[in-house]
């Protein structure tokens, strides 16, 4: 069995693995990473997955619904870390899958890769807390700097993959090609309104109350399918009761894949299936059960007013 | 652990946040670190203790908690408001800075007695405590030896105490305006266990504040405790000239709105040992309101914490609070304040929609319901 493999069987027990074998992980997934698009082509049918945040034992219950990589597909938006407890298996765990089966997953950049937020919303204090030092999270930034901004699905008439949405400063993919992605996030610009900005029931552009971003309209996002030739914009980045929610004449969807957010909104999550002929099949799950088959259980010790 | 004892860690919990959002810069109170445990043995920093830290929407949530209750606050001081009884106070610092602003109030604070004793050993150490109180006229009742102020609050946090209601009343502080009152809340069942209470004045007009107190009661109790209060303060005949005194309450608690959130949360909190009884007896605002009407305050109104923080904070101070830190989460900050509100009421208006007396300038916040 290659060390790979013996990583990826740790991390689905959720244990950590060394520092010096994080570091030669991560090395290898730039080599990989470096190599592809700003907007990365995917083939159908592929399985769109959106914000994980930490919730390792969701991400093993989402395997479950979706399949085992490599025997599907699959494509997740970002946000893969912070407010979870497990943000390092589950970032580590997709990353090991990532380098070992490259065409079989697909990870794109999300608003919480980024140095200046993991270091507010846990990441970080999670890296110091389980390798006692910074050394990993360095390592695991590195890596974020190198992930697709987005992802194209089934070529033309196809669904552009983003995980916030549109900028006023992009109007056709080909623009999104052109950015110099290799950077920490932006606080403003394209690359930081693709990864920040929300649709809205207004017209046109409007001020994003996250401070980072634009929120869009209908408007916007037609125009933008239209002049590229795209069906569908699946996105994520916002929590969504139901698990998923199709806007805008179902020309915008976003998908939420971390059940019960932090241990305490309730919600359920969703993964989106499209197909060889681009149809959509949404699968909605609970949170994993408290205790799960014997890997460290998840401490219910969301913050509430008391 | 008992659940007395979880329910005074809560105060704890509470005192971390709102030092969380003042080192953040959210508002200024340079008390609070004066209340503050001192850090665990085990820390590795004896030396200073760095602030707590919470996320960015705990932050937002405590700010405009702390806001909402100090405007209601001010509005009952402003209008000639002389006493307040503050429910499961804990920690709380706001009675030293009313107090040097207003010195002819009288303020009492009501907590278990562990937890009252612990806060006068605190206050009898530390001069930007005290210095509010006449130090000729104040009794600390404080069990000797003196231990030192953090082993007596140590000791305090981790005493277990008798789940049954003890019936007696342990002053723990008394000076002329400010009291500490050691006692367990569910013995308040009578007008008389109200008028036991060193110092308190039945022809004041009165205003009870509970920050996530009543609502931990089982609500016949805390009804219970309602009833005694009103008692007090409707029994004395109303004249011209000498009017019978208001009672009013501002209190701020979780809502279970019935829904998966709710649900979620009353679950969470049961396996940290907590239960908070009118979250379920009183899922919504609307329902909590209708309870005080039912006990006899003749107006009430409310509104969760998302409607604070969209209607009461302008936009300038929108803006300050924006630039303090990034606020991703917008979707699951709206989510858990709608599930937490503010509601204000007060006895003897004629009219259910005007507030009256020493609460008149209540009728300015807007609300919900």
């Amino acid at each position: 069995m290659s060390d790979l493999d013996k990583a990826i069987g740790l991390l689905k027990d959720c244990q950590i693995i060394p520092e010096d074998q994080v570091r030669d992980l991560c090395a290898r997934a730039q080599e990989l990473l470096i190599e592809e698009r700003n907007v990365q082509v995917v083939d159908a049918p592929v399985t769109i997955c959106g914000d994980i945040h930490g919730q390792f034992h969701d991400l093993i219950t989402l395997f479950e619904h979706g399949g085992q990589c490599p025997d599907t597909n699959y494509l997740f938006l970002g946000d893969f870390v912070d407010r979870g407890f497990y943000s390092l298996e589950s970032f580590l765990l997709l990353l090991c899958l990532k380098v070992r089966y490259p065409d079989r997953i697909t990870l794109i950049r999300g608003n919480h890769e980024s140095r200046q937020i993991t270091t507010v919303y846990g990441f970080y204090d999670e890296c110091i807390r389980k390798y006692g030092s910074a050394n990993v999270w360095r390592y695991c930034c590195d890596v974020f700097d190198y992930l697709a901004l987005g992802a194209l699905v089934g070529g033309p008439g196809g669904v552009f993959c983003v995980h916030g949405g549109l900028s006023p400063a992009v109007k056709s993919l080909d623009q999104i090609r052109l950015i110099d992605r290799k950077q920490e996030v932006p606080h403003e610009g394209a690359m930081c309104d693709l990864l920040w900005s929300d649709p809205d029931d207004i017209d046109g552009w409007g001020v994003s109350p996250r401070g980072a971003g634009y929120l869009f309209g209908a408007d916007k996002v037609k125009e933008f399918n239209h002049n590229n030739d795209l069906s569908l914009i699946a996105r994520a980045h916002q929590l969504v009761m139901e698990g998923y929610k199709e806007m805008f004449d179902g020309e915008i969807v976003t998908v939420w894949s971390a059940p019960n957010y932090c241990y305490r909104c309730g919600n359920v999550a969703a993964i989106l299936t499209i197909d060889d002929k681009l149809t959509r099949t949404y699968e909605v799950f609970e949170a994993a059960p408290q205790e799960s088959k014997g890997m460290p259980a998840k401490k219910p010790a969301a913050d509430y007013f008391l | 652990m008992s659940r007395t004892k979880a329910v005074r860690d809560t105060d704890n919990d509470a005192l971390l946040s709102k030092a969380a959002a003042v080192a953040q810069g959210y508002f200024a109170d340079p008390l609070i670190p004066l209340l503050l445990p001192p850090p665990s043995p085990s820390s590795s920093s004896r030396s200073s203790t760095p602030p707590p830290r919470r996320l960015p929407l705990i932050n937002r949530g405590t700010y405009i908690r702390h806001a909402a209750v100090s405007r209601l606050v001010d509005a009952f001081i402003h209008s000639g408001g002389k006493q307040i009884i503050s429910l499961g106070a804990g920690s709380d610092t706001r009675p030293f800075h009313l107090l040097a602003r207003a010195p002819d109030l009288i303020y009492h604070e009501l907590d278990f007695a562990v937890s009252a004793r612990a806060k006068a050993v605190l206050v009898r150490r530390h001069s930007q405590l005290n210095s509010v109180l006449d130090p000729e006229r104040t009794v600390y009742n404080i069990p000797e030896p003196a231990r030192s102020s953090f082993a007596a609050f140590t000791a305090a946090k981790t005493q277990r105490s008798s789940h049954l209601p003890s019936s007696t009343v342990e002053a723990a502080l008394t000076s002329p305006n400010y009291y500490i009152h050691g006692l367990d809340l569910r013995s308040l069942t009578s007008s008389s266990s109200i008028l036991a209470l060193p110092g308190l004045d039945p022809s004041l007009s009165t205003l009870i504040i509970s920050e996530c107190c009543l609502c931990y009661l089982e609500p016949a109790e805390a009804d219970l405790v309602l009833s005694s209060i009103l008692s007090v303060f409707s029994s004395s005949p109303s004249t011209a000239a000498s009017p019978s005194p208001q009672l009013g309450i501002v209190s701020y608690e979780p809502f279970s709105l019935s829904d998966s959130f709710g649900k979620v949360m009353v679950q969470n909190l049961a396996s940290r040992g907590i239960s908070i009884p009118a979250m379920i007896a009183f899922p919504t605002l609307r329902a909590q309101l209708d309870r005080l009407r039912n006990l006899g305050f003749t107006i009430a109104s409310g509104a969760d914490v998302k409607f604070i923080h969209d209607i009461w904070i302008d936009d300038s101070d929108r803006q300050r609070i924006d630039s303090l830190e990034v606020l991703d989460e917008r979707e699951e900050f709206d989510l858990l304040a709608k599930h937490y509100g503010v509601y204000w009421a007060c006895t003897q208006s004629a009219d259910p929609l005007e507030f009256c007396g020493v609460f008149a300038n209540w009728s300015v916040f807007p609300h919900q319901t």
